[in-house]
């Protein structure tokens, strides 16, 4: 899968997420699934929540491409983000719609979307900073576990996406996947772990974080990575 | 804003409004380009669109050109009909203007291209 042109001012770099280690573990569990599953199942629309620079959705557009066409749409809460993700759409060739948005909150709910990506913010912290107004934080302010801010969509899953839709959501171990997973069956979907990226340096780490958004920002890409896929069937 | 992604979005998260369903368009600028058509998308698209919603959307902006008020039977097999489909999901796109919540009359203002839809804490 070809890697997307970005590119970020210093500014936007003050809000918006850079593309990380997690971004693209992302697109490479996609590219992963692209022969398997995506070229088969051909999603008609596709959506990312919470796409910030916009890599991960304009990859997988650039992606399918050549082979049919896909509509795609990406939310973020900041409005940096979002027309840094329109950006980043145009300069490689492809078309996003792009809704500034806090989470799925004026999403019509109907199973429609056949690919829905989230790279949500997954840091434990204190539920404070997922409150918190200053856009950086909402990239990766994850409360407690660090699932405050995933679990508020979760049951809304199953609901938007098509029969045989597929979502792809990135989460660290102390998101506790297991559980996660334990929630999706409970609301109808199967899942499972499909990339794993573990590095030297980690849940130590994260314990002993300080409390500041630099430190904690750095450590995000030292962590262990998962993306996981639930089927809506 | 394509009409495609008009067709999913809702105001029903304020609260006190109970469908928000669809949103009005008020339309400063339009843009219409020549996007590649494919039947067979736009064939798979259908089912997943209110189309009552779509095409009252068209009107209300201007665009709804000869597409029918009611989906026709057999509309996989009719590139006529959907390439009219396509010219009204994918070609034109609201790039300014605001979308209105139906009940309350809530404005999310079109910049760009880019709805704003992110509500106040005390709206929702």
């Amino acid at each position: 899968m070809e890697t997307p042109v970005v590119k970020l001012s210093d500014e936007e770099l003050k809000t918006v997420y850079n593309p990380s280690e997690d971004s693209y573990l992302l697109i490479d569990a996609l590219e992963e699934d692209l022969q398997n599953i995506l070229y088969a199942t051909k999603p008609a629309i596709c959506l990312e929540i919470g796409s910030g620079s916009g890599i991960v959705i304009t990859a997988l557009a650039m992606a399918l491409k050549p082979f049919h066409n896909a509509h795609f749409i990406a939310i973020d809460i900041n409005p940096d983000a979002c027309r840094a993700t329109k950006r980043t759409s145009l300069i490689n060739s492809v078309d996003v719609d792009v809704l500034h948005m806090n989470l799925l909150d004026c999403i019509q709910v109907k199973n429609t979307y056949d690919v829905i990506l989230f790279n949500p913010p997954y840091v434990v912290t204190e539920y404070e900073e997922v409150l918190e107004n200053r856009l950086i934080f909402k990239t990766w302010a994850g409360g407690k576990n660090g699932r405050q801010v995933m679990e508020q969509i979760f049951t809304l899953i199953p609901k938007i996406l098509s029969n045989g839709g597929l979502f792809y959501l990135v989460v660290i171990k102390e998101n506790d996947p297991e559980y996660i997973l334990s929630v999706f069956y409970k609301l109808g979907m199967s899942g499972r772990i499909i990339r794993e990226r573990k590095s030297l340096r980690s849940i130590l780490l994260i314990s002993n974080a300080i409390n500041t958004t630099s430190y904690r920002y750095s450590i995000l890409r030292e962590m262990s990575t998962t993306v996981i896929r639930g089927l809506h069937e | 804003m394509k009409l495609l992604t008009h067709n999913m979005l809702t105001s029903r998260a304020i609260r006190g409004v109970t469908v928000g369903y669809p949103l009005r368009i008020i339309a400063k600028d339009i843009r219409v380009s020549e996007v590649d058509f494919n039947p067979e998308y736009i064939a798979r698209i259908i089912p997943k669109l209110d189309w009552t919603v779509l095409w009252k959307a068209a009107e209300s902006i201007g665009h709804v050109g000869e597409l029918p008020q009611i989906l026709i039977e057999d509309f996989e097999s009719n590139d006529d009909f959907l390439k009219k489909v396509h010219h009204v999901l994918l070609e034109v796109e609201v790039i300014n203007g605001d979308l209105l919540c139906p009940e309350s009359g809530r404005k999310f203002p079109i910049n760009d291209g880019i709805p704003n839809m992110l509500l106040n804490e005390d709206e929702i």
